[in-house]
């Protein structure tokens, strides 16, 4: 079967996954601040005002009504909250947390409730909702406007992460988050919205927990993450000059892990670097190094090389910034250093 | 208001049933056999009966971490209540969530709650699910005084009120925060208020007289199911133990205690019924009898049923992840 | 300004007042469309009332001490220099609280007595009071017997009682209407007696006609909410003191205000007049007895029920009438000071 596929923008394809579903299942549906903006603003009351502070869901309220796109109050604790209570009872909420980085004022809702109610519940309790939120330095938004802290989540029990790095990831995964019956945490990193990339038509489902390689090498492994795995496949195109084939894994989900994906690529190549935007410590990047030598010693011929965001919050200057995020050149600097 | 008599008796059973419930708790706790902790409900129990005995198993209800009353009244089993307390597998939970996050979601109940204010905005969405859907399902949302004051309540009261969920918000004023009496941590003691701050009705019913709480809640749930919106009641009643079972509850003196008792909800109800010549005395010894047969049934259930297999504990956290990540790695 | 003589205390012009802090909070929020009166406001409309009391020369003031604190904290930094004190009775936090502050008041000599209420806490306080007059400030959901009056102006008229400015001429003697049961006097209501068909008290507030089968009422007013508004309705001129009304299928219907935003027909048997002193025997049978709104009696089959309506109420001042009568003898003059 031949699938017709389009050049669309990270954005459009996460755009184009909420629409899909939504006219799949009447029971998606989507909300948080802004996520059509305007409601109750006579003139654009059918067809929302922002779609989303960066325009994510645009338009999707024209088709879909106020009643299945809703707009909130600022309060995340109460509508992240209510998703977690929609879910538990028969919908699949999709909630917008507008910044991950703004998880502090709900964080009971997300981990306490939704993350814990199955288990706490014996089991009988499903909680299929997906919390959206942007990450991601680059944009100066600063020090509350510019966290990965994925890490945070993907450490809680009970709840998923994945953070797709390309348009064709996002929809795929965005779909399996909706579908999944578990909550997922969507991360997208706001320097990728414009993005763009071939997605096909339809809709189609990648694997929650399944790893891909974006770049085959057999010299050095370099697991990364969300916006990292550009920053890997420029390091790894540069070193390809130099002679040196890196293999490129996007982790894609941080929860569960696709160990086996990890793991078989090190057999391969029996090098590690690991490159994450997250804070360091006690971060994704520290777990699949304690992967690798916890399941994958024997494999290696060198240490493991953790290339990531220094253990400071977000700055804002420019070049602030820019020293904060991971480099091609730091991803380079070490792979040299132990291949 | 019209109370059929089967409904009369279904009252007087729940209650007993809640204060019998509570009462051989408290006994076994002391006994050392239920691990944890528990906080008790007993004379709060027509809150809890008054306001449920207008929901089916369709609607739903949050709790609080006094949450044993809200399930009885809401029909959970007390033979899988109380093997849940003992830690045991029969459990309604498995075992896995224990006094404080007893559940059973087939019958509506969504969970006590181990976190103060937790309830509220997933009582939201839970109104929200029959708004989304079209159904007549309300949400009741029982929270204390303590819970009054944080910001999840009053989020959640907004959300409410500006998308009109069907979701009646039941203040437990039982005069303390734990230890703490709500005239001190309230600004303003007078939580029935707040609700015009969230454009609701907010009434003050005594929570020690079930036919008060009875004929507020019906009008409220009525309310919400009509689509009106939320409504927020501010029931006050006394709580006969401490917040948790050890409390030296050092913060109520003996005549405060005393004067409590004196509005005891189960001992109102049966004078007001006796004396209506609605139900007679040796009916309600009798319901007394079999609630007092239920609840040794419960213990010795409880006590005769296995506790979870260890390797339970990896089971449950999702619907559906590798289990080897479940696992320790060593 | 001189000492009045009912201030047995060692300070001149004794006033109490009584704050109910659950007035305004029933389920007509809920089944009509009463406002929530929140406490914050009682506690400002106390404040104003103990300013106007100071400015009368009014030094000592006992209070309810309620679950609110609506007294003391309308008294915080106490910028008005009186001599505040909690009345010592023992607070269970119920209406009976109410009845106790009354009598002690009634008891040690108070000039008279603010209110903060409507109907209900009104009946409740008149139970205790005696011969002390009531300056009744509405702060319920029915409120035929208080005043819709700002504060200031109802704590001026009590302090111009109390300190001797005005005198018993000012005040009015309301009527009641009181309850016998089996030749017991059981309870009291200041403005209407409601036979209801409900069996239980539940939220005590009344408001489906459907549910009524007689009401007595001890004034015919015009202008009220509640059961009252009935007889205000069907009364002829010149109005009768009191009425009694039997509801039911007959030749007419009356459309009154039940409550606040609930406007209702309501259908009329008969009625009658009702002078001082009548009396009206209930049938026996068991119902619940609505005073002044609310329903507070459970009538069993054995008892004999009789209400009559008695010119002995509680002693009342009209706070504008007070202000009126204060003006025309002289009582806010005084001679020109530039220190003003």
């Amino acid at each position: 079967m031949v699938v017709a596929t389009r050049v669309l923008s990270y954005r459009q394809a996460i755009n184009e996954a909420l629409r899909l579903e939504m006219r799949r299942d009447p029971t998606v549906i989507l909300m948080g601040e802004d996520v059509a903006g305007g409601a109750t603003v006579q003139h654009i009351e059918q067809e929302g005002a922002w779609g989303g502070p960066l325009g994510v869901t645009k338009s999707l309220v024209s088709e879909f009504g106020r009643q299945r796109v809703l707009d909130t109050p600022i309060s995340e604790a109460a509508f992240i909250g209510a998703a977690v209570g929609a879910a538990v009872t028969g919908l699949r909420p999709v909630a917008e947390l507008m910044f991950v980085d703004f998880f502090g004022v709900c964080m009971d809702q997300i981990f306490n409730q939704g993350a814990k109610l199955r288990y706490m519940f014996g089991g009988k309790a499903k909680v299929p909702m997906v919390i959206r939120t942007m990450i991601g330095a680059g944009f100066g938004a600063a020090g509350q406007h510019s966290g990965c802290h994925y890490s945070v989540f993907a450490h809680m029990p009970g709840l998923k992460a994945v953070a797709p790095a390309t348009p064709y990831d996002a929809k795929g995964l965005l779909i399996a988050a909706i579908r999944d019956d578990d909550p997922v945490m969507f991360f997208e990193h706001k320097m990728l919205y414009d993005m763009t990339g071939e997605v096909p038509e339809g809709d189609y489902v990648i694997p929650i927990g399944k790893a891909d390689i974006k770049r085959q090498g057999n010299d050095v492994t370099i697991v990364a993450i969300s916006r990292m795995v550009h920053i890997a496949l420029e390091a790894a195109k540069r070193l390809s000059a130099d002679g040196i084939e890196a293999e490129v894994v996007d982790l894609r989900s941080l929860s569960p892990l696709d160990e086996d994906a990890v793991l078989s690529s090190l057999a391969k190549t029996r090098r590690l670097v690991v490159v994450d935007e997250d804070n360091p410590r006690c971060s994704v990047a520290a777990d699949i190094a304690a992967l690798a030598v916890d399941k994958g010693f024997d494999y290696l011929d060198a240490p493991v090389k953790l290339v990531t965001a220094p253990h400071t919050p977000v700055p804002f200057s420019p070049s602030l910034e820019q020293y904060y995020i991971p480099t091609p050149e730091r991803v380079i600097a070490a792979v040299r250093e132990i291949v | 208001m019209e109370i059929p008599r089967e409904r009369l008796r279904w009252i007087y059973e729940r209650m007993a049933l809640i204060r019998a419930f509570e009462d051989r708790v408290a006994q076994e706790f002391a006994a050392g056999k239920l691990p944890g902790f528990v906080h008790l409900y007993a004379g709060e129990e027509a809150i809890a009966v008054g306001v449920c005995a207008h929901l089916t198993d369709r609607d739903y209800i949050t709790s609080t971490h006094r949450g044993h009353g809200h399930c009885i009244a809401k029909g959970v089993d007390v033979k899988a209540m109380m093997a849940e307390l003992f830690g045991k597998a029969t459990g309604v939970c498995k075992g896995k969530g224990g006094s404080m996050h007893i559940a059973d979601v087939d019958k509506g109940m969504l969970g006590a709650n181990g976190i103060v204010g937790g309830g509220p905005p997933i009582a939201c969405g839970a109104g929200l699910m029959a708004k989304t859907l079209g159904t007549d399902q309300v949400a009741v949302c029982f929270f204390g005084d303590g819970a009054a004051e944080q910001g999840t309540t009053h989020e959640a009261m907004n959300l409410a009120a500006i998308w009109k969920l069907p979701v009646v918000f039941v203040c437990e004023n039982n005069l303390y925060a734990e230890s703490t009496p709500w005239t001190y941590h309230c600004a303003a003691p007078d939580i029935a208020s707040r609700a015009a701050a969230y454009d609701m009705p907010g009434i003050l019913v005594d929570g020690t007289d079930v036919f008060a709480v009875y004929e507020a809640a019906g009008e409220a749930i009525a309310r919400a199911r009509r689509g009106e919106g939320p409504t927020l009641l501010e029931c006050r009643a006394f709580r006969y133990y401490g917040h948790f079972q050890g409390d030296a509850v050092s913060y109520r003196t003996p005549e405060e205690e005393a004067a409590y008792r004196q509005r005891d909800p189960i001992q109102r109800f049966r004078q007001t019924v006796l004396s209506q010549g609605l139900l007679s005395e040796d009916e309600l010894d009798a319901i007394d009898t079999t609630v007092q047969h239920e609840i040794n049934e419960a213990v010795r259930f409880a006590e005769s049923s296995p506790l979870p297999p260890p390797e339970d504990c990896l089971t449950d956290v999702y619907v559906s992840y590798p289990v080897e990540q479940l696992a320790f790695r060593h | 300004m001189s000492g009045n003589h009912r201030a047995a205390d060692d300070a001149p012009g004794v006033v109490g007042i009584i704050a109910n802090p659950a007035a305004g909070k029933d389920v007509r929020r809920l089944v009509a469309l009463a406002s929530t009166f929140d406490n914050q406001e009682k506690v400002r409309i106390a404040r104003r009332a103990l300013a106007g009391l100071a400015a009368t020369g009014v030094r000592r003031v006992y209070y309810l001490p309620d679950s609110f604190g609506i007294v003391t904290r309308a008294a915080e930094s106490n910028r008005f220099n009186l001599d505040l004190e909690p009345i010592p009775v023992p607070c269970t936090f119920t209406a009976s609280d109410s009845e106790q502050a009354a009598r002690w008041l009634a008891e040690h000599g108070a000039a008279c007595i603010l209110t903060l209420g409507g109907d209900g806490t009104n009946r409740v306080v008149a139970r205790g009071c005696r011969e002390v007059p009531l300056v009744p400030i509405a702060t319920g959901t029915n409120n035929v017997f208080p005043y819709l009056v700002d504060g200031t102006i109802a704590g001026l008229a009590a302090g111009l009682l109390a300190t001797g400015q005005l005198d018993d001429t000012c005040l009015e003697q309301r009527p009641r209407l009181e309850v016998w049961i089996d030749g017991t006097l059981v309870d009291i209501a200041l403005i209407d007696v409601a036979v209801s068909r409900e069996r239980f008290l539940g939220t005590r507030a009344i408001w489906d006609p459907n549910t009524i089968d007689q009401i007595i009422v001890s004034r015919v007013i015009p202008g009220v909410i509640g059961l009252a508004a009935v007889a205000a309705a069907l009364s002829p001129n010149p109005a009768p003191t009191g009425a009694f009304v039997e509801l039911g299928q007959g030749s007419i219907c009356v459309t009154v205000p039940l409550a606040p935003g609930l406007v209702t027909r309501v259908p009329i048997r008969a009625w009658s007049p009702l002078e001082l002193g009548a009396e009206i025997i209930l049938g026996q049978r068991p119902c619940t007895l609505a005073l002044d709104g609310e329903r507070e009696l459970r009538i069993e089959h054995s008892h004999h029920v009789v209400v009559r309506l008695s010119g002995s109420g509680p002693l009342v001042l009209d706070p504008r009438l007070a202000l009126r009568e204060a003006a025309r003898r002289g009582c806010f003059l005084s001679p020109f000071t530039s220190a003003v």
